[in-house]
């Protein structure tokens, strides 16, 4: 059975409104949907489309917060301002999808896809959703599995000033365009010596994107030193329930999820932001 | 079912095509306007070889309803150079052997086309990662690497020439 309809409506709410339930699907980016259409897996008899819904942006908000649109393409995210998710997004795939692929969209791409909840994760991000009893709020945490029928996202949010000092890291099967083997991103502040504010978030730990909080609560107020590095990567490996697929096998995961931890949380307590802020200041023009 | 006219800018000429609901652009490029430089090698998004220029963005033709292309400028690499002239980038390739079987060449011709329009000089890196989403099984990518280089100083020497 072909496609008898394709539709892109002007706002969220008359997307909601359309997706009544009878052979009806939400389209994104395409870059699940498309495939799967293709292959005969999925045989919608209508698709509604986010495209002209007005959810692709950047922005601040008054109160400092951050707001990314669900349909904001990967490529728009990696170029924006905020490290962590724009590292994320600039990981997945290559420039051709990320031209299509979506930010809400890569939230449901199950494991070992899905980097961006990865890094949202250690945002502490939060999505504005809108479904047929109105809008709500949810942890990126509870994604997607907490929406209920008929709920689309609309955009996440996140307060950029919760750690100064971010890393993300993803170790596939290949430097580029490979599905992750183990995701890491982390958030913190040291303060006089001391790691404040920890974050650190895994993907390939488990079946889902997660927060290391074993690794976490190693951190929280403990010297910003290679003793503190080594034991909450190890933390994080031993609490890990990694999977096993056609891209690496549970065990290795463990072994990697230590590695990566390690790795990742070195380099945010060697580098000094402000040195760093100093770094990129006069590195253009060199006065 | 419920076809509707989409209308179009392809390779520079003003376009109108009846199109399917969902039907991908790649088939309407192909199958409508029998622009077969366009491959279909997947039709999942993972070879690069549907690889078309949006509004000057890389897209994977693919995973693009045509509607969604409708009142945008599609590039093609039948779009590239003129009648009887290959382009820089087209002759960097064809002296550099940078095409064997030629499957995967429409594809890598328009993400490096997109990266050249960027930056003329893009570092080696720069070129592979552009290119991560595109499957070459014949020339070892090397060669590709190196026509983008040459095609960068095609354009510097033809630039020199013109003034």
């Amino acid at each position: 059975m072909a496609v008898e309809e394709y539709v892109t409506p002007g706002s969220v709410e008359e997307v909601v409104g359309l997706l009544d339930g009878e052979e009806t699907v939400l389209f994104a980016g395409g870059t699940t949907l498309m495939p799967r259409v293709a292959a005969g897996m999925l045989r919608p008899r209508r698709v509604v489309g986010l495209r002209r819904a007005g959810l692709d942006y950047v922005e601040t908000r008054d109160d400092g917060s951050v707001a990314v649109g669900a349909m904001t393409r990967l490529g728009g995210l990696a170029s924006c301002d905020h490290s962590l998710p724009a590292a994320a997004a600039n990981g997945v795939g290559a420039w051709t999808l990320r031209t299509l692929a979506t930010v809400g969209g890569n939230l449901f791409a199950p494991s070992p896809y899905g980097d961006v909840a990865v890094a949202l994760l250690a945002l502490d991000a939060h999505a504005r959703v809108f479904g047929p009893d109105g809008a709500r709020a949810l942890a990126v945490a509870e994604l997607p599995d907490g929406l209920r029928e008929r709920e689309v996202m609309r955009e996440l949010t996140f307060r950029p000033d919760g750690g100064d000092r971010t890393a993300f890291v993803k170790q596939g099967r290949r430097k580029l365009g490979s599905p992750a083997v183990v995701t890491v991103a982390v958030s913190l502040r040291v303060v006089d010596g001391r790691i404040d504010a920890p974050r650190v978030a895994l993907g390939g730990a488990g079946d889902r994107p997660s927060r290391a909080t074993s690794a976490e609560e190693v951190l929280a107020g403990a010297e910003a030193a290679p003793a503190t590095v080594a034991a909450a990567a190890d933390a994080a490996a031993a609490a890990a329930r990694p999977p096993t697929d056609s891209v690496a096998s549970g065990w290795y995961r463990s072994r990697m999820i230590a590695v990566q931890v390690r790795r990742a949380l070195q380099d945010v307590i060697q580098r000094d932001p402000i040195e760093e802020t100093r770094e990129k200041a006069h590195g253009i023009d060199g006065g | 079912m419920a076809s509707t006219v989409v209308e179009l800018v392809v390779n520079g000429r003003p376009t109108e095509v009846l199109v399917r609901p969902l039907e991908s652009l790649q088939a309407v490029l192909r199958d409508r306007l029998r622009l077969t430089a366009t491959k279909v090698g997947c039709r999942q998004g993972g070879c690069g070889s549907c690889c078309v220029l949006v509004d000057g963005d890389p897209v994977l033709s693919c995973l693009l309803p045509a509607a969604d292309a409708a009142g945008s400028e599609v590039r093609t690499a039948e779009g590239l150079g003129g009648p009887g002239k290959l382009s820089d980038l087209q002759a960097a390739f064809f002296d550099g052997f940078a095409a064997q079987c030629g499957f995967c060449t429409p594809g890598v011709l328009m993400v490096t086309q997109a990266l050249l329009e960027r930056d003329p000089h893009p570092s080696r890196d720069e070129v592979a990662a552009a290119l991560a989403g595109n499957t070459c099984r014949c020339t070892g990518y090397e060669p590709i690497l190196e026509a983008v280089a040459d095609a960068g100083r095609r354009r510097d020497a033809s630039a020199l020439e013109d003034l």
